[in-house]
Order: structure tokens, then C-alpha cells, then sequence
């Protein structure tokens, strides 16, 4: 995917991410090119479980990058498993924390599809193996609110029937997302959540100067979802 | 009698007992052999991974720099991205992806790259969204069996081949199934004399205690592959 850097840079003033990982070559590129693009940003680091769920308790940040390879606590050893937890943990007791997780393991994340599913914040995939360029757009889409999960994470169309009714609401009834809300007897929010939600599941994900809701209201007729 | 009956049923028992030995220990071979390939796979993300991502992100993050050539950090951007690239191929031949995470995803990916090497290969699939977790070397062996059993099939020059892959399962038994159509019949009727094809059927009734069998079906080829399947989740 061809996508033009248009982070909205304005917006990082005074934003606090938090980066996890346990090599820590690798924690210090992934903060170093953060802060080259987010230069206002305050920028806290931590290498093990117990390390980032302290941070967060005692901060408020915008996005936490993470690594699913790491140790419990220090001189541990780093398991996929305790990244898997921690993630679980957190969106369990953090539903609206954005996440980016950066892994040579993102593979596991199969594992977390419910809890993504119902996530209510960002929530984004970046393998290791990806361009500076593609890593920061998926930390920034995670800060937006984005939901992204690669397309091999599924074996078909998975929409669950809440998403499919705003779809309907939306594109065949013309309503907005208050009206929406009204309809479902969930909250803005909500419908928003579920907006995120199934333009994941038709890889719909925002582009410069394309209004995203068009873009997911065209794949959405493509694949015959709407009339 | 009863003398005669034991020296006819002791020798069938003792070949039973030896077969099913004979079974366990190829099973544990063929286990032993998946795992040391996973540790290798292991060793590479953890390790080669991690240094070949800081030598990139050092390089990516150098153009900012006003000392370095744009062309040789350029360059040598270049190199390490197809290092990475090499690196990442040897790792899937190692540790074929989402085979550890689930064997509808990892069929998956294993079709994709089918359809990139045969792009006239049309593919339908019918795979679950959700799979209980299977053992490593339990869904290395059917991927390794589908793959082996597509090798075959595909490398006959069937002139326009459709490909259906049904992977399902209930409470106990989990099935595989693939049908090969393809307009010319005497051709792909012609792959069923392969000896190989008998190698792919043995090796996964050993290693699966599993059955598999096949049939023609007007011009379809369909396999069908069984194993039996625990609702935990173990096998």
C-alpha cells in the first residue's frame, strides 16, 4: 500500500507514547525515529511486563507500541506468550488505549482476534519487517483510533451483525451516526467503534484527500453488502 | 488346537505390537524434526530479526542526516531490504506462516503462494473462521501433506486446473478435502498412476493415525483427508 506520510504532526504536541521492547537496540531505533517525527512528543520506555503496565497506571498515553516477545519482569525470558497476555490484560482494563504493536511474532495475534474485535481504541499491526515509512503510518492510524489487522488474519469476509446493520443504516437509510446510535440503543461512540470495526474487516483504512466513509460505503457495494 | 490357535494369533499380535511401534517412533522422528525447524525459525525472529530491523531503521533514519551520500544509504537501504526479504522466505520454508496459530490461515497462505507460481490456478476454499489450536507438528503435517499432494497434481500441466480445498471438522474427527477438475480428463486421471501419490497417503495414515482415501468423481479428482480431532484441542 502506496500511502503518503500526512501524520498530522500539529496534533503530536505534548502526546506521551510509551514503547516496549526488550532488545534494546531496537527500543532505541523505534524511539529515535518517533522522535524525529514526533519531535514535541514525550516519549517513556519500558522492557518488561510489569515495566510498561506501571507506566500506563501512572500515565495517560496516546498510543503504547509494543512488542509481543517479552520477558515478565526483568532477567526473565521474553515469551510471545507474555506479550499475548499483557495485550489481553490491557484492553481488558484500558478499552479505549490506542496500541501499536510491532512484532516479528504479529502472527500470534490471531490469538487476540475477540478482544480486538470489541477493542474499543486503536488498534494496529506493524511487523518488524516493514518500512520506517508503513510503521509510522500504523502508529499514527493507532493514535487516530484505527483498527488495522493484516488481511491474512482472516479467511473470509467477517462482519458481525451490528457492524452490517450500520452499513444498512448508514447507506440505505441515509443516517448519520447520532441517528445510528438512536437506532442501535448504543452511544456515539459506540457507532464510531463499530465504523473502525468494519472498515478493518474491508481493509478500508484512511487515505490523503479520500473521505474514508465514501471509500467504505464504495467496498461495502462492491461486495454487495448494501443495495 | 488351542496350541495351534496361539501359534497362529501370537505371531499376528507381535506384528500389530511392531507395527504400532514402528508407528510411534516415526511419529516422534518426524515431531523431533518439525520442532528443530521451528527453534531454527525461533532463533531467526528473535535474533536475526531484530539486528537486521536496527541496521534498517539506522539507515531509514539516516537520509535525515546531512552527512551521508542520499545514494549509497539509498544503496544500502537496498541491500538490507532484500536481505530482509531472503530472511523472511528461508523463515516461512522453515516455519510456513500461521502454522502454529491456525490451520485454516496457514492453508490459506499456503494457497496464496500456489496462486502466485500457477496464476492461471483458480482456487476456491472453504475454511473456518475459527479452528480449535492444533499440536505444530500435528498441522505441520497436513499443510506439508496438502503441499506435497498439490506438487504432485499441479505439476502434470493440466491445462485449466480449478483447485477446491474444504477444510472442516466436528466434535472428533477433522476433514481435509481437495478436488482437481480439469477439462482433460485422461490427463488428470493420468496423476492417480504417480507412485509419490502413494508416499503422501502413507506417510500421513503414519504420522496422523488418520485415514485418507480418493475417488474420481465425474471429472473430478476429490482426496479426502481425516484425522481425529479433540475438541481440547489436543490430538
Amino acid at each position: 500500500m502506496q500511502q503518503n506520510l500526512t501524520m498530522a504532526k500539529s496534533q503530536a504536541k505534548s502526546q506521551k507514547m510509551i514503547v516496549v521492547d526488550d532488545h534494546e537496540a531496537v527500543l532505541n531505533g523505534t524511539v529515535s525515529v518517533l522522535k524525529q517525527q514526533y519531535p514535541e512528543a514525550e516519549i517513556l520506555t519500558a522492557q518488561t511486563v510489569e515495566g510498561v503496565q506501571q507506566l500506563i497506571a501512572q500515565t495517560q498515553p496516546d498510543v503504547v507500541v509494543v512488542d509481543l516477545s517479552i520477558p515478565a519482569t526483568s532477567g526473565d525470558p521474553s515469551r510471545i506468550e507474555n506479550g499475548i497476555q499483557l495485550l489481553r490484560t490491557l484492553m481488558q482494563q484500558y478499552p479505549h488505549l490506542n496500541i501499536a504493536v510491532q512484532s516479528a511474532h504479529s502472527q500470534a495475534l490471531v490469538r487476540l482476534k475477540p478482544a480486538i474485535h470489541t477493542h474499543k481504541g486503536g488498534f494496529t499491526i506493524a511487523d518488524k519487517s516493514l518500512p520506517l515509512k508503513e510503521m509510522l503510518i500504523k502508529v499514527d492510524w493507532a493514535m487516530q483510533g484505527v483498527i488495522y489487522t493484516p488481511q491474512d488474519m482472516r479467511t473470509r469476509l467477517e462482519l458481525k451483525s451490528e457492524w452490517l446493520e450500520v452499513l444498512r443504516l448508514a447507506f440505505c437509510e441515509g443516517l448519520q451516526d447520532k441517528a445510528i446510535a438512536e437506532q442501535l440503543h448504543v452511544s456515539e461512540r459506540t457507532v464510531r467503534h463499530y465504523w473502525t470495526q468494519v472498515q478493518d474487516a474491508l481493509s478500508v483504512y484512511p487515505e490523503p484527500s479520500k473521505n474514508i466513509r465514501i471509500q467504505t460505503e464504495l467496498r461495502a457495494r462492491e461486495l454487495g453488502l448494501v443495495d | 488346537m488351542l496350541i495351534m490357535s496361539g501359534a497362529i494369533i501370537a505371531p499376528v499380535l507381535w506384528h500389530f505390537v511392531w507395527m504400532h511401534r514402528k508407528k510411534k517412533a516415526l511419529q516422534w522422528w518426524f515431531q523431533q524434526q518439525s520442532l528443530q525447524l521451528w527453534h531454527e525459525s525461533e532463533r531467526i525472529r528473535n535474533d536475526i530479526f531484530q539486528e537486521m530491523f536496527v541496521i534498517r531503521r539506522y539507515f531509514e533514519s539516516s537520509f535525515h542526516s546531512n552527512d551521508a551520500d542520499p545514494n549509497d544509504l539509498q544503496d544500502c537501504l537496498d541491500r538490507v531490504e532484500r536481505l530482509q526479504k531472503s530472511l523472511g522466505i528461508l523463515n516461512h520454508q522453515l516455519c510456513p506462516a500461521y502454522v502454529e496459530e491456525s490451520l485454516p490461515l496457514a492453508i490459506q497462505s499456503l494457497l496464496n503462494e500456489w496462486r502466485l507460481t500457477l496464476p492461471k490456478l483458480q482456487i476456491e476454499t472453504e475454511l473456518p473462521t475459527e479452528w480449535n489450536l492444533e499440536s505444530f507438528e500435528r498441522s505441520y503435517t497436513i499443510l506439508t501433506t496438502l503441499d506435497e499432494l498439490l506438487k504432485i497434481v499441479l505439476s502434470t500441466s493440466l491445462a485449466n486446473p480449478y483447485l477446491s480445498v474444504n477444510l472442516q471438522a466436528n466434535h472428533y474427527w477433522a476433514n481435509l478435502v481437495v478436488r482437481v477438475h480439469d477439462p482433460d480428463t485422461l490427463k488428470l486421471f493420468s496423476i492417480l498412476k504417480v507412485r509419490e501419490l502413494t508416499y503422501v497417503y502413507q506417510s500421513f495414515r503414519w504420522l496422523t493415525s488418520g485415514r485418507c482415501f480418493f475417488q474420481k468423481d465425474g471429472s473430478d479428482l476429490v482426496w479426502c483427508f481425516r484425522w481425529r480431532f479433540d475438541a481440547s484441542g489436543k490430538l
